[in-house]
């Protein structure tokens, strides 16, 4: 468990090196990811202590998250000025989300259809 | 009995000065939360991190404590949260053993619905006279809550609204998503579980497990590459889109 925690701790700090060293404007801890994702493919899947610790940090994040949600208690003002406009684009945003997926899914399928028919 | 009170006073101000007490709260309100979850049969609309939130605000309202002075004592929760998402590398690499013939259409469709659902919503609140702000925070939608955290402070925006409009739309996601979906492709199991991973992240997950395996197979696999795609894309768009 704590093996794997400093491995998971590990894979964070590489992925801040990798963003510092090439100005990639995306978070540490997304490249951390994909690091530990390639070790995964590389180990086929053989990490159990990473997998033990990362299972237990995936179990806690709603938890892990209460303290920067609480801050909605400070955008009281905003949220009011705003209302009407969010609350239209999250719902036209979910349909036209669903039915995007959906007709991609749709029109693509045949696609997968034939490809693996041919293999 | 003025002497009792002065006891009193003394103990709960040494309680609530203490810089654990905020831990506690915090600690105390998702266990609270947690098992009203559980009693309530996992709905998605008793989702632990929205009650926990709820009871800590009220808490700290009657308390009359602030969230600069309860921030800055849980903050170390908050850094966590990174190692959660290098943790999304592990369903992420189950998933991808699980896709197979499907991988185009199902890529594909992560790609489109990630991209529509984001642009949708940026689109319609800038129409309705939604601010900068409102906008910017929106462009963290549809990934998981953890990561849109840590990218809407990458990209400037407002991170606890950036956090209340994700914790909704997967609420709104799980409730609506597989309905919308079923008037298109009924009894496809593994293209609802795409749509949800991809327009309504963990929550829309939790929801496609309800479903089914394979259906929350393919919603962990389309929640993380969305997530994935959208952490690297992002932040390249908005600096072209916004100078």
């Amino acid at each position: 468990m704590i093996q794997g925690m400093a491995l998971l701790v590990a894979g964070q700090l590489m992925g801040e090196a990798v963003v510092a060293v090439t100005g990639l404007p995306v978070p540490g801890s997304v490249v951390g990811m994909v690091l530990v994702l390639l070790a995964l493919l590389a180990r086929k899947g053989h990490l159990p202590e990473l997998r033990r610790a990362g299972s237990t940090m995936l179990l806690l994040v709603p938890l892990l998250l209460v303290p920067v949600s609480v801050g909605i208690m400070e955008q009281a003002d905003l949220l009011r000025a705003n209302w009407w406009p969010l609350t239209v684009a999250l719902l036209v945003s979910i349909v036209a989300g669903m039915l995007a997926t959906g007709l991609t899914i749709r029109w693509l399928r045949k696609l997968d259809g034939k490809q693996s028919h041919d293999v | 009995m003025s002497e009792l009170m002065a006891l009193w006073h003394q103990a709960s101000s040494a309680v609530l000065t203490h810089q654990l007490f905020p831990l506690f709260l915090t600690l105390s309100a998702y266990a609270v939360a947690t098992w009203l979850y559980r009693k309530a049969g996992q709905s998605p609309f008793v989702h632990p991190l929205v009650l926990s939130v709820a009871m800590v605000i009220v808490a700290l309202k009657g308390l009359g404590m602030s969230y600069a002075h309860y921030f800055e004592a849980t903050k170390f929760l908050h850094w966590m949260l990174g190692l959660s998402i290098v943790s999304l590398a592990i369903p992420l690499y189950t998933e991808l053993q699980h896709v197979g013939a499907r991988w185009r259409s199902t890529l594909a469709a992560i790609l489109v619905g990630g991209v529509v659902s984001v642009v949708t919503a940026m689109l319609v609140a800038h129409w309705l006279g939604g601010n900068r702000e409102l906008v910017l925070a929106l462009s963290t939608k549809s990934v998981t809550t953890a990561l849109a955290t840590v990218l809407a402070h990458e990209v400037g925006a407002n991170v606890a609204l950036a956090a209340t409009i994700v914790l909704v739309t997967g609420l709104l996601g799980a409730v609506v998503g597989p309905w919308i979906f079923h008037r298109l492709l009924p009894g496809d199991d593994a293209g609802l579980g795409t749509a949800l991973g991809t327009c309504a992240h963990a929550i829309g997950t939790s929801r496609a497990l309800q479903i089914g395996e394979t259906c929350g197979a393919f919603s962990a696999l389309a929640m993380g590459l969305n997530g994935l795609l959208t952490a690297l894309l992002l932040p390249i768009l908005l600096a072209w889109c916004w100078g």
